[in-house]
């Protein structure tokens, strides 16, 4: 029997410059009203308010950086926003032909608002086409993104796994290992 | 172990500018959120693009202070490296100055007979082209080939593709891309970011899968982020510090790292090479082709 394969696309949606960041870590004198989306359990010492150390604070610069690789969907970005946008760019990068070869297959899984990880199935022969649109896309419901791409895989358990146990990378290292 | 190799250094940020460090929007702290992210994308060697037109002085000092986040990114290697526009012949006299002040040397050639020049007699490490124009020349597999064979690598950058609304300069990048991977068969393309914001960074293998799209197979789009990538900062590092790529003065790694001690070793090194210049004028010097095999392989 010659069985359908599919390839499940495991992506995370960032916001490299979403203005709330800077409400996450702790401000100068003149404290910001925005309230953060999550707290770090141990936020690290800071003497100032300066988000680039100058050396001082090595540990901002690694919160950051873990900040900025997962948080949170910003109000609009929900499964159906995403749904939207990445069938979008298939259909703007890659025209009819590119929308028609992914239709029939083509289904956005999973989407958490809390992680803003997804998991989109597409079939195996046109998987490319899809990992690239969601290379393309730079926008959703207004929202300024980058998305990676972490994990391709023939079933769906695997990319589970693989979110799973990046998600506990991030919170140890933002609660534990500083 | 991915490169990018061109993060364009802001032009408002000059070498005798103080470099500071506050919370509002501004140059530096663009070009930190552009670091760091590609730092989280998983990119462990950036350099920092200073690009250069029109006539080059000799006594030109870097603006580059590859050093500036080093503290709050310390597992990424930090390299300074200069892209000239190359339109007039006379401008590749200002090439050995730069070798001591910049890491490595880039040129963007403008013409068909630049393009030849810079692929067959040219002392550089990389030939970078505007590819979101339409490049005013063809590619061919003889030039280019020519530049692979010499160890030169051709640069592709993918921000044009990520930079928002600007659909002719995504299609020209895609048909230069893939005119690119038809002239060299994939062979010594590098592609890095130039990326002037952290919204057009992209992770290595996305990266690599956009490469498909041109052209290239699995293989050759990883290669052009890591291994040839890493081969450009060898061939840097060899056409710097060692004569004719035979000899590597032995410095000290650690030693380098401070600006002050970096002059002053580069002082020495080019006192050692004039010296050795002077006592190998006699005998008769190994091919240039067959050396550089070994200093470039990965």
């Amino acid at each position: 029997m010659v069985r359908f394969k599919s390839r499940y696309i495991l992506f995370t949606v960032h916001y490299p410059v979403l203005d709330d960041i800077d409400a996450i870590s702790p401000s100068n004198s003149s404290a910001s009203n925005v309230q953060p989306r999550f707290q770090t359990k141990k936020a690290p010492p800071l003497s100032d308010g300066n988000i680039l150390p100058g050396g001082k604070e090595g540990n901002l610069g690694k919160d950051m950086r873990t900040l900025l690789q997962r948080r949170p969907a910003p109000d609009g970005v929900t499964l159906n926003a995403v749904n939207t946008a990445f069938r979008d760019a298939v259909n703007r990068n890659f025209g009819d032909l590119g929308a028609g070869l992914v239709r029939a297959s083509v289904s956005l899984k999973y989407f958490s608002q809390a992680t803003s990880t997804g998991i989109i199935r597409v079939s195996r022969d046109h998987y490319r086409i899809v990992w690239a649109a969601l290379t393309f896309l730079n926008e959703i419901a207004g929202v300024k993104v980058m998305i990676t791409v972490d994990h391709i895989s023939g079933t769906m358990r695997k990319c589970e796994k693989v979110a799973i146990s990046k998600n506990i990378k991030v919170v140890r290292e933002l609660s534990g290992d500083l | 172990m991915f490169y990018d190799l061109c993060v364009p250094w802001p032009k408002a940020v000059t070498a005798s500018s103080a470099v500071e460090y506050t919370r509002s929007t501004g140059p530096i702290p663009d070009l930190f959120r552009t670091v760091a992210t590609l730092q989280a994308l998983g990119y462990t060697t950036i350099a920092y693009d200073y690009e250069l037109s029109g006539k080059i002085g000799s006594n030109i000092t870097s603006p580059i202070q590859d050093d500036v986040f080093s503290a709050s990114l310390p597992n990424v290697t930090f390299l300074s490296r200069i892209t000239i526009l190359l339109e007039d012949a006379a401008q590749s006299q200002a090439l050995p100055s730069l070798t001591t002040k910049f890491d490595i040397l880039a040129v963007r050639p403008t013409t068909e007979k630049l393009l030849l020049a810079a692929c067959t007699s040219l002392d550089i490490d990389l030939i970078s082209l505007d590819l979101s124009q339409r490049l005013p020349f063809y590619l061919r597999h003889r030039t280019l080939g020519a530049a692979v064979a010499r160890g030169i690598r051709i640069e592709i950058c993918y921000s044009p593709t990520t930079r928002q609304a600007d659909n002719n300069a995504r299609r020209n990048l895609i048909s230069n891309a893939a005119a690119l991977f038809r002239a060299t068969r994939g062979k010594g393309i590098v592609i890095s970011s130039g990326a002037t914001s952290a919204l057009e960074c992209r992770g290595p293998y996305d990266v690599a899968n956009l490469a498909t799209l041109w052209g290239f197979t699995q293989e050759k789009g990883k290669a052009a982020v890591a291994g040839d990538a890493r081969a450009v900062v060898v061939h840097a590092r060899m056409r710097r510090r060692s004569y004719k790529q035979v000899v590597e003065i032995a410095v000290d790694e650690d030693h380098l790292r401070t600006a002050d001690n970096k002059r002053a070793d580069e002082k020495e090194l080019q006192k050692r090479t004039k010296q050795e210049d002077v006592s190998k004028k006699n005998e008769s010097l190994p091919r240039q082709g067959s050396k550089k095999r070994k200093a470039t392989d990965s």
